[in-house]
């Protein structure tokens, strides 16, 4: 009886076993990466784990970034767009200045281009940053490749800032929403960061916070006190060693 | 919670169209407005002109020969020249728009001389004078420019000339003026001086006072019936003399020159120029001046 019982619930596990796979290759492409999505919101840990397992294709966290990277650039090139009218609408009259509109769309696509860009370098540099300090420091194994794919992912919550963005834009008064979302954003992003080198490289969260927030932030410093430096020199040298 | 999860991911997505579809139309439905600025000395909206006008017989009386001018402008400014006109005392258009303030003007006599004070706030004053009265007084203005050009109608004993705050003044003159004395003062802004003249009827005195700015000397004239110097101070900058027409010293911040038949001829333009921060520039020809002024 008990292994008939097995063999019956062998079978309907087989057989649950036998669908699944199908059920996941049946889903369609939207509802697969809702899912993900969502699961990088609420369970990141779970998910960064089937990612790198499944060897997710790379262009789907790269077409992500330059999403997010695209839309926010394109909302504030919609405010620029709004105030440069209102003040050419004020100025112009009184110049007699006509402001050419080819000239305005190129400035507003070079915001949009600029967005973009910066995010993937910035997206290279502390992914790398990330890579050194886990592979070398820490002694981690993982490939830089893999970091970026979940980097990629980890920026997901930048949605929250495109939508304090919007809400801004809505309403002035909406600010202090949109502050609490960008300070929420920031804080989840760097704990899915964390969370991303702790599974790449088989290492423990402090040490993937170590590799994805404070070394990043240590080379920050670093060439933020070479600039300072660099400034002083050079104010030095307009004022004779006064300053 | 797999259906948590999609639902979390449909509203990630939903905010990534939102902001696509906000940037789209936010700037045509949610135009920014500032308040628009009225600059009522500008040509803006409706315009209107105010008219003074003294003339000698219709109401100047025929013993006057001097004019004491005393005209003040806020905003804007004052274009000075003389006219071919023996009775024309004191011809003044101001231009101003038609909410600003009306311009204000009045006439007193004393013996010989008639003083006129006139008072305008925003717009812009076009003086003319006539040819057969010696002229005093001063021109004033808080911001804006002076325009003055002096041919051979002009006749000015002393002429102050200040701009309180910032602008700049242009001083043209031309053959045959009869001026004694200007004294031209500005806050911060430029002075442009020009001549080609190949004579004129009275020697003359130029003092120009300028706190920050700069002057420019465009000495076109005929050095063979004019004689001209200029002493020039600057305190911070620097004073350059493009002419070799003029002899004396120069040096970056001081300039004691004169045109070399200085001493022999029949009359004489004597410049001094005094620069806080700024630049002196003498050069042999007058500079092309363009815009609204010229």
């Amino acid at each position: 009886m008990i292994k008939l019982k097995n063999i019956v619930f062998g079978r309907v596990n087989m057989e649950k076993n036998s669908t699944e796979p199908a059920a996941k290759q049946r889903r369609p492409f939207f509802a697969s990466f809702a899912n993900r999505i969502g699961s990088v919101f609420l369970a990141p840990d779970d998910t960064f784990n089937q990612i790198v397992t499944d060897k997710v294709s790379f262009w789907e966290p790269f077409l992500l970034v330059v999403m997010l990277a695209a839309i926010e650039g394109a909302i504030v090139s919609s405010f620029a767009y709004r105030i440069v009218s209102a003040i050419t609408n004020v100025v112009n009259p009184l110049t007699g200045a006509t402001t050419p509109i080819g000239l305005t769309s190129i400035i507003l696509a070079s915001m949009v281009f600029m967005m973009v860009t910066g995010t993937l370098i910035l997206w290279v540099i502390i992914t790398g940053i990330a890579h050194l300090v886990a592979r070398y420091i820490f002694r981690g194994q993982g490939s830089f490749l893999h970091l970026m794919k979940l980097y990629g992912y980890a920026f997901v919550p930048y949605s929250l800032v495109i939508l304090g963005t919007v809400l801004v834009g809505l309403s002035w008064t909406t600010w202090p929403v949109a502050a609490f979302l960008s300070i929420i954003t920031t804080f989840w992003i760097v704990l899915l960061m964390a969370v991303a080198v702790k599974h790449n490289y088989k290492i423990n969260i402090g040490k993937g916070f170590i590799s994805s927030f404070i070394g990043p932030m240590l080379v920050w410093l670093i060439i933020v006190g070479i600039f300072w430096v660099w400034m002083l020199l050079i104010i030095r040298s307009f004022t004779g060693g006064i300053v | 919670m797999t259906l948590v999860r999609m639902v979390i991911g449909e509203i990630f997505v939903a905010i990534l169209v939102i902001g696509v579809v906000y940037a789209a139309v936010s700037p045509a439905l949610q135009p920014i407005v500032f308040p628009k600025i009225e600059m009522p000395w500008l040509a803006q909206g409706n315009r209107t002109v105010d008219d003074y006008s003294l003339v000698k017989g219709s109401n100047v009386s025929q013993t006057v020969s001097y004019v004491d001018l005393n005209v003040t402008v806020k905003f804007g400014a004052i274009s000075l020249a003389f006219s071919n006109d023996p009775d024309l005392a004191v011809d003044a258009r101001f231009d101003r728009g038609e909410n600003a303030s009306q311009f204000e003007a009045n006439q007193t006599t004393d013996g010989q001389v008639l003083r006129v004070s006139m008072n305008g706030e925003a717009g812009m004053l076009n003086l003319s004078l006539g040819n057969s009265f010696q002229y005093n007084g001063s021109l004033n203005l808080r911001i804006g420019g002076v325009t003055m050009t002096l041919g051979q109608y002009s006749n000015i004993s002393k002429l102050n000339v200040r701009v309180e705050y910032i602008g700049g003044i242009i001083l043209d003159i031309k053959d045959s003026a009869a001026f004694e004395k200007l004294d031209l003062s500005l806050n911060v802004g430029g002075v442009q001086f020009n001549s080609d003249a190949n004579h004129i009827l009275k020697d003359a005195t130029i003092n120009m006072n300028i706190d920050i700015g700069g002057a420019t000397l465009g000495m076109g004239i005929n050095t063979d019936l004019i004689g001209a110097s200029l002493e020039g101070n600057v305190d911070i900058g620097r004073i350059t003399v493009n002419t070799d027409r003029f002899t004396g010293t120069t040096s970056t911040n001081h300039c004691s020159v004169k045109t070399t038949g200085y001493d022999h001829s029949t009359k004489k333009i004597d410049v001094t120029v005094k620069i806080g921060l700024g630049r002196l520039t003498l050069q042999p020809t007058p500079q092309i001046l363009l815009g609204p002024y010229t």
